[in-house]
């Protein structure tokens, strides 16, 4: 299931949400439309990331107080404002993680375990996922970013490229550098 | 990677009860509340900016201080009218004490005083010489600095005619002059040696020369490098028929 069904926008609507921002910017109470367009993207990019649900609203909270409260430095790049707030949302992930102990979580579905599975080995069987599973917890940080974007979270390449300020392009580079190097491990 | 969980399938969360959990009340209070750090409040300038104005100031008068008594110290161990000798006048320092390279003041004996001299502070008379040696309790730095100056009593210094060559004190000078078999002279004293100081077309050059003499090489390179630019001569030293030493003033010329 994909995490963001409302990323991407038409050029029309991302001048009328660039009007919000405006007016927020004036006014910190018309962020309220904002908040509501984007608080459950934000949260299930937080949940994704951690097991405990109350932290995870704990840190969206942050997020939108963290956006709010700087939303006079943002500056509109003809990206969604949403692009901002995952950043922010990966900045506030690492302190939760440093700051209050929280432990790193990767969820993924079964359904993309066996489609990974089919991709590298034709036996599919019970074996091969636990065999898989322990490969992705020997993934490094960045490379599991990347797995979990494109393949546990199915994000277009220029969302994550939004997200992680890089090019279309080196967003599809490195997930397929990810997904090689997940390959090698699990194929050996 | 460490310390990671992995979670397969787990319950995804309903979109309601997501919305459930929206509350931007709470958000805008937060940041209604919220204060800014410490660092860019006025409270955080004002100290600060106090503290660095003071630091600053005291740093500045303390430089001044020390500026001032490194000052006061050379001016208890050289006379107003001494300072003024060191560069216009010569210099009695025995030959001992060169070798030492002591802090001495040093007082000529009358009648050594050679007969062609100009006389220009005679304010004390005094029968016979004497040398007395003041106590260096100065830094090393002052020490050399007074090292180097020729240091005489105030009373008992006696000018001497000024070093030349070929006439010429200061200024511009030919080369033939300059580098001419008659070199250095000072009235009936003789030059024993000096410090020549001229360019050579790759770098300066600081010579010291035993004799009265601007040597050949010297004089090809001033003549090829430092025509219309500065010659220094200086540390000239001179000693009279009774074997006293003098430091004589130093001589600047522009070769033409």
């Amino acid at each position: 299931m994909a995490v963001n069904p409302v990323y991407h926008q038409t050029k029309d609507k991302l001048l009328d949400e660039l009007t919000l921002i405006t007016r927020a910017k004036e006014d910190p109470e018309r962020f309220g439309p904002l908040y509501t367009k984007y608080h459950e993207q934000i949260f299930r990019y937080v949940y994704q990331r951690m097991d405990d649900q109350e932290l995870a609203f704990d840190v969206t909270s942050q997020v939108f107080i963290k956006a709010l409260s700087n939303l006079h430095k943002y500056e509109y790049r003809g990206v969604p404002f949403s692009s901002w707030l995952y950043r922010i949302a990966k900045s506030e992930l690492y302190q939760a993680f440093r700051d209050r102990k929280a432990r790193k979580t990767v969820n993924v579905e079964n359904m993309h375990i066996f489609e990974m599975i089919e991709e590298f080995d034709d036996d599919d069987s019970v074996e091969k996922k636990k065999k898989l599973l322990a490969c992705l917890a020997t993934m490094n940080e960045k490379d599991m970013q990347m797995l979990e974007l494109r393949y546990f979270e199915k994000r277009s390449f220029k969302e994550i490229g939004e997200i992680l300020e890089i090019t279309e392009n080196n967003a599809k580079v490195r997930s397929f550098r990810a997904l090689e190097k997940l390959k090698k491990l699990f194929v050996k | 990677m460490k310390n990671q969980k992995i979670l397969v399938d787990r319950e995804p969360l309903s979109k309601d009860y997501i919305q459930s959990k929206e509350n931007f009340g709470h958000v805008l209070s937060q940041v209604k509340n919220l204060k800014p750090p410490v660092w860019k409040t006025p409270w955080f300038y004002g100290p600060v900016g106090l503290a660095v104005v003071a630091i600053t100031v005291s740093a500045v008068q303390f430089n001044i201080t020390e500026h001032t008594e490194e000052q006061a110290n050379l001016e208890k161990v050289l006379p107003i009218n001494d300072r003024k000798i060191e560069v216009r006048t010569l210099a009695l320092i025995s030959p001992k004490d060169i070798e030492k390279q002591s802090f001495e003041e040093v007082i000529p004996k009358k009648k050594q005083e050679p007969k062609n001299s100009e006389e220009i502070v005679p304010q004390e008379k005094e029968e016979g010489s004497k040398i007395s040696t003041i106590e260096s309790t100065l830094p090393e730095s002052i020490e050399q600095k007074t090292t180097n100056i020729s240091i005489s009593s105030t009373s008992k210094v006696k000018k001497k005619s000024f070093p030349n060559i070929g006439g010429v004190y200061n200024g511009e000078i030919s080369i033939n002059t300059l580098c001419s078999a008659e070199g250095i002279r000072c009235g009936d004293l003789k030059i024993q040696s000096f410090t020549l100081q001229y360019y050579n077309g790759k770098k300066e050059v600081i010579q010291s020369v035993i004799g009265n003499i601007v040597p050949d090489k010297a004089c090809k390179a001033i003549a090829e490098h430092n025509w219309g630019s500065m010659v220094f001569i200086t540390k000239i030293m001179g000693s009279n028929l009774a074997g006293d030493i003098f430091t004589l003033p130093s001589m600047n010329f522009i070769p033409h």
